[in-house]
């Protein structure tokens, strides 16, 4: 096997012949070759199915020119913006039950911008939704007694008057 | 039981993945299930109200029980809005306090009065009072009754009150926190120094006051060994600041005259060995009228005992800044090079290196007021290697300790000549220099405060202004201007100036603004008439939105250009 090649191996026993750079994105695989060296097994990744994996590594060929991820103190700063790029907008237009596959198997893989660009995702479609509409979308089973939910409405609620209301009249700043 | 594909990913993922959700969406999917629920409130909230607005809840609100016991929900959104007022320059302001003892110097600090209690510990002449927020979220002024040296006590016996002809030397000029909460060390102009702790706790409802008692009272020695020869008020202490157990003390004491002073070898070579920061003008002054300058170190447990080190300064030094963990010592005085940093070993000494000149500039200036990141809550920059600084040149300069001092511009290269020319240059070191373009007036004091600590708030000489900068602003963060340095990104750092705005002080004093303190949500401040806040923070009072009909509204003029210059409101 040519030393630019890879195989791996899914949960359901398909094997994939995958260049060094598309495989590397997984920092999981990159570490394995690392420490397998040249080898002509193929690697297991029990824990994604073919077709998952035949997504993600779509995802990795198309990103496998990207620079390395700058330091991690830009991270927070990254986070914050809920930004896609337009490749990957498209890329991700799969059904929930992909998306979360692809998520999981990202994290499992060890590939972090797409595991953001799925949580990415699913915090877009969250936005700007009420309670009902979000338990739809995802199938959320409402297990809260009516009180419970008005409880958490009230508290949810940032209402000037009734906060002050949280705050006991008595009692001074310095005992 | 049937379970969604969001509410089976394991706490971890699930955790990252609500890290990319905004608030509203968090209160809205918090709604939907009891897991949910429970995940986000228990740690996606509280995370998310350490990002938005610090670590921790401002410094004179934590007592309160919206803080300690309002859901994450309230809390979390509080943080939110108060950021959001930040944002804006959406602020309020309110005169807290107006001196009776009439003009003055005042000092101003965060102060513990207790565990977990918050306050703001303020002196006007030789008067102490205590700022404190009360539950419904207004402010209390609360008189502080302190036992006063035996001279003075005379005076306010005889009738004489603030009038006193000793008033000027029993000011305080300096509080300093002592080793836990509800201890203060005091400093006053006569030399004197107390060491207070709280002896009764206030009880406004029956108008009772805070008294503290004495713990310790001695006269600040003079640089020599031992007190100075003509007993108390010889030495006087300009500025005091503790920190890892350290008391540091900025002192000038007054020589004997002239005559007298040629027959003793010991004080001229003691002034001719401090020359390192010496300059033409402070000597100058210093033949005019005899003074010599020091700051010494103590250990705050026992702050009267010897001095554990003096460092003799040629200029008179005007503030003095321990690192939250003690490494290093900052001092601000007059000269070219008014910025000295001292590094301290262990055990608290200066190691055997010289003091690095961190600011060098071609007239003298003084650095009047230091400060440094609250380890609390800093998210923009490292608080043990990040100084601030307030100059009489009007800015108010940041120094990444991290970044070699370059060296005195004097070599004789052409390059470096070129480089000398451009009127005082920003060395590397010096990471962000702010000033307002619509003034000149020198820079008192500065503190930090806001979302994360990144607000920078610095007193200017006349009319009450406060100019406030975002630190977060400029286009890059700090740290890549630290480590960019083509010519072509050294050209943008310079351009990158943080956002700010001059804000006009409630009660439109013309006075400086002596004094600073800073926490999440508002700025504490001094003038010679009357202390002020301004007040970013959401929790609600008096029922208005926002807290917006609390207190007055607030002059300011933004910095930018094109808009800049105008007169406007905060919040209209």
């Amino acid at each position: 096997m040519s030393a630019n090649k890879v195989k791996l191996s899914t949960s359901d026993q398909e094997e994939f012949d995958v260049e060094r750079d598309v495989a590397n994105r997984s920092v999981l695989i990159k570490n394995m070759l690392e420490d397998l060296g040249d080898s002509d097994q193929a690697i297991p990744l029990p824990n994604v199915s073919a077709n998952v994996l035949k997504k993600v590594l779509e995802w990795c060929e198309h990103h496998k020119k990207d620079p390395e991820p700058i330091a991690e103190d830009l991270d927070d700063n990254r986070r914050k913006t809920t930004e896609i790029s337009d490749w990957d907008a498209k890329f991700i237009q799969v059904d929930q039950e992909m998306l979360f596959e692809i998520i999981l198997a990202a994290n499992y893989l060890d590939i972090k911008p797409l595991l953001d660009v799925g949580c990415k995702t699913v915090a877009n479609m969250i936005k700007g939704k009420q309670p009902e509409e979000i338990r739809k979308l995802f199938n959320i089973v409402n297990d809260f007694t009516p009180e419970e939910e008005a409880q958490i409405k009230k508290e949810n609620e940032w209402a000037e008057d009734r906060v002050r209301l949280l705050v006991p009249p008595s009692c001074t700043a310095t005992r | 039981m049937h379970r969604s594909r969001l509410e089976q990913l394991p706490p971890e993922l699930l955790s990252h993945l609500l890290s990319f959700v905004c608030l509203d969406s968090l209160l809205s999917l918090s709604a939907t299930s009891r897991l949910l629920h429970a995940f986000i409130t228990s740690s996606a909230l509280p995370t998310y109200a350490a990002k938005t607005l610090g670590a921790r809840t401002p410094f004179t609100l934590q007592h309160l029980p919206f803080h300690r016991r309002a859901p994450w929900a309230q809390r979390a959104q509080w943080g939110e809005r108060t950021s959001e007022r930040w944002g804006a320059w959406d602020g309020r302001g309110a005169v807290v306090s107006p001196w009776t003892g009439g003009k003055c110097l005042p000092v101003v600090k965060l102060w513990e009065v207790d565990h977990g209690v918050g306050t703001v510990l303020v002196a006007s002449g030789r008067e102490l009072q205590l700022w404190a927020t009360r539950n419904d979220g207004n402010l209390e002024v609360i008189p502080v009754v302190v036992p006063l040296p035996p001279g003075v006590a005379a005076a306010a016996a005889a009738g004489r009150g603030a009038a006193a002809p000793r008033g000027a030397l029993d000011d305080v000029t300096s509080l300093a926190s002592g080793t836990r909460p509800g201890e203060v060390v005091v400093a006053r102009h006569s030399g004197l120094v107390q060491r207070l702790r709280v002896a009764h706790h206030a009880d406004p409802a029956r108008r009772r006051p805070l008294v503290l008692e004495e713990t310790a009272r001695y006269a600040m020695p003079g640089p020599g060994a031992g007190p100075a020869a003509d007993g108390k008020g010889a030495t006087a202490v300009q500025a005091l600041h503790s920190g890892g157990g350290l008391l540091a003390a900025a002192t000038t004491t007054r020589l004997p005259p002239p005559s007298v002073s040629s027959a003793l070898p010991s004080s001229s070579s003691l002034t001719a060995s401090a020359t390192p920061l010496h300059t033409l003008a402070t000597s100058l002054s210093s033949r005019a009228a005899p003074k010599s300058h020091a700051v010494t170190l103590h250990a705050l447990s026992s702050p009267w005992a010897p001095a554990s080190a003096v460092l003799p300064f040629a200029a008179k030094p005007w503030a003095v800044h321990l690192s939250p963990s003690r490494r290093w010592l900052a001092v601000g005085h007059t000269g070219t090079a008014p910025l000295s940093l001292l590094h301290l070993d262990s055990t608290g000494s200066p190691t055997g290196s010289p003091a690095l000149a961190l600011a060098r500039t071609r007239r003298p200036t003084s650095v009047y007021g230091l400060t440094s990141p609250s380890p609390l809550s800093s998210g923009w920059a490292n608080p043990d290697e990040t100084l601030l600084a307030a100059l009489y040149d009007s800015t108010a300069r940041v120094y990444d300790l991290r970044v070699p001092v370059p060296g005195p511009a004097s070599s004789s290269s052409s390059w470096d000549d070129a480089h000398a020319a451009a009127d005082d240059e920003r060395p590397r070191n010096e990471v962000l220099r702010l000033s307002d373009p619509w003034s000149d007036d020198a820079a008192y004091a500065l503190a930090l405060g806001g979302p994360q600590g990144a607000v920078l708030a610095v007193g200017s000489a006349r009319n009450a202004a406060v100019r406030l900068f975002d630190l977060r602003a400029p286009a890059a963060p700090l740290f890549l201007l630290v480590e960019a340095e083509t010519q072509r990104e050294a050209k943008a750092r310079d351009r990158a100036t943080a956002r700010g705005i001059t804000a006009f002080a409630p009660g439109r004093d013309r006075s400086p603004v002596y004094g600073l303190a800073g926490e999440a949500s508002r700025f504490w401040g001094v003038t010679e008439r009357r202390g002020f806040v301004l007040d970013f923070d959401a929790f609600p009072r008096g029922g208005g939105a926002g807290g917006r009909r609390w207190g007055e509204r607030v002059a300011y003029v933004g910095h930018e250009e094109g808009g800049g210059g105008t007169l406007r409101w905060m919040g209209e």
